[in-house]
């Protein structure tokens, strides 16, 4: 990250208080650690869902502002879940951003990332600084989706976080 | 990439929480996100010990060219140390077990015992960092690296 963008991040303040998100993860555990760090970012609304189908069921029933999920375990389901979303075009969580995490980043799963519809792919294991940089990217970002290009070194500088707008 | 799908950032979303009143900035959410790790530590540490010992189990139990189930549960397991070690404290652990995870897709539907044995003897190395100098962690790490090439190149030949 280079200075410049640590600095303007370093003066932004966020108040994800009332902010919903959801955490669509097979892992009991890494769950409970993206809980962790959300939780010190101020997050409070947060789902935690251990399936795909818990995953839908809760973004049918609420209205939710960021999608973190972790494909590993779903394969397909996972991408398929994204390609529903963005399709519900009238739906209250089209444009929500969604953001990829796994401990396995490979060429198909970038790819297939990209053609469902996803934001972003970060790679576990990440900081808490680097998730937040990207969400603060996301939060900043919203309703541009297909206008933007993500700053180089948001991209770069850390090796871990693949763009995909 | 599906088309776009725009939204009104101003008034939903997550743009409406930046610069909210009673925000914090990052250093705070930083500071806050580590105590929180902290008080996890413990756990998740047993956590990947657990997925360590399943692997040795597992392995234990091949005898030449495992099942594909053996197999998808060496990778499961060896995924959770890739994600999970680097967020505390055990980047080269995290790394070891990623090129593990690679290891194992790149000789599927075969199997490199040889392979394997190095990777899980420098796995169980690299679970206690503070007793591998920074120095000999990076050079495990390329020396997995390099054994992967090695495997690769009779494949690719």
């Amino acid at each position: 990250m280079s200075e410049d963008r640590g600095s303007l991040k370093a003066e932004l303040t966020f108040n994800f208080a009332n902010a919903s998100v959801v955490m669509i993860d097979a892992s009991p555990i890494s769950l409970e650690v993206l809980t962790g760090i959300l939780s010190g970012c101020g997050f409070r609304k947060m789902y935690r869902c251990s399936d795909m189908s818990s995953g839908t069921d809760t973004v049918k029933m609420h209205s939710v502002d960021l999608i973190l999920i972790d494909p590993y375990a779903f394969k397909e389901a996972a991408y398929d879940f994204v390609r529903w979303l963005r399709s519900e075009r009238r739906g209250p969580n089209a444009a929500v951003p969604v953001v990829i995490l796994t401990a396995y980043t490979y060429v198909r799963l970038i790819t297939a990332a990209r053609q469902c519809g996803a934001d972003y792919v970060i790679a576990k294991p990440f900081s808490t600084q680097g998730l937040l940089e990207r969400i603060l990217w996301v939060a900043e970002s919203e309703g541009r989706r297909g206008e933007l290009t993500a700053p180089p070194e948001l991209v770069s500088q850390t090796g871990s976080g693949v763009e995909m707008w | 990439m599906s088309e776009p799908v725009k939204s009104n950032a101003s008034t939903r979303g997550l743009a409406r929480c930046l610069n909210a009143p009673g925000g914090i900035g990052m250093k705070d959410a930083i500071s806050r996100a580590a105590l929180h790790m902290e008080m996890m530590q413990e756990r998740t540490l047993g956590v990947m010990e657990e997925s360590f010992a399943g692997i040795v189990g597992l392995l234990a139990q091949i005898d030449g060219v495992p099942d594909p189930d053996a197999r998808k549960q060496v990778h499961e397991l060896s995924c959770t140390l890739a994600g999970l070690g680097g967020m505390f404290g055990r980047e080269a652990l995290s790394k070891a077990a990623y090129s593990f995870c690679r290891l194992i897709d790149m000789t599927e539907p075969g199997w490199d015992a040889a392979a394997v044995a190095v990777h899980v003897h420098t796995m169980r190395l690299l679970f206690k960092p503070e007793r591998v100098p920074a120095d000999m962690q990076a050079s495990l790490i390329e020396g997995l690296v390099k054994v992967r090439r090695t495997v690769a190149a009779p494949a690719a030949g």
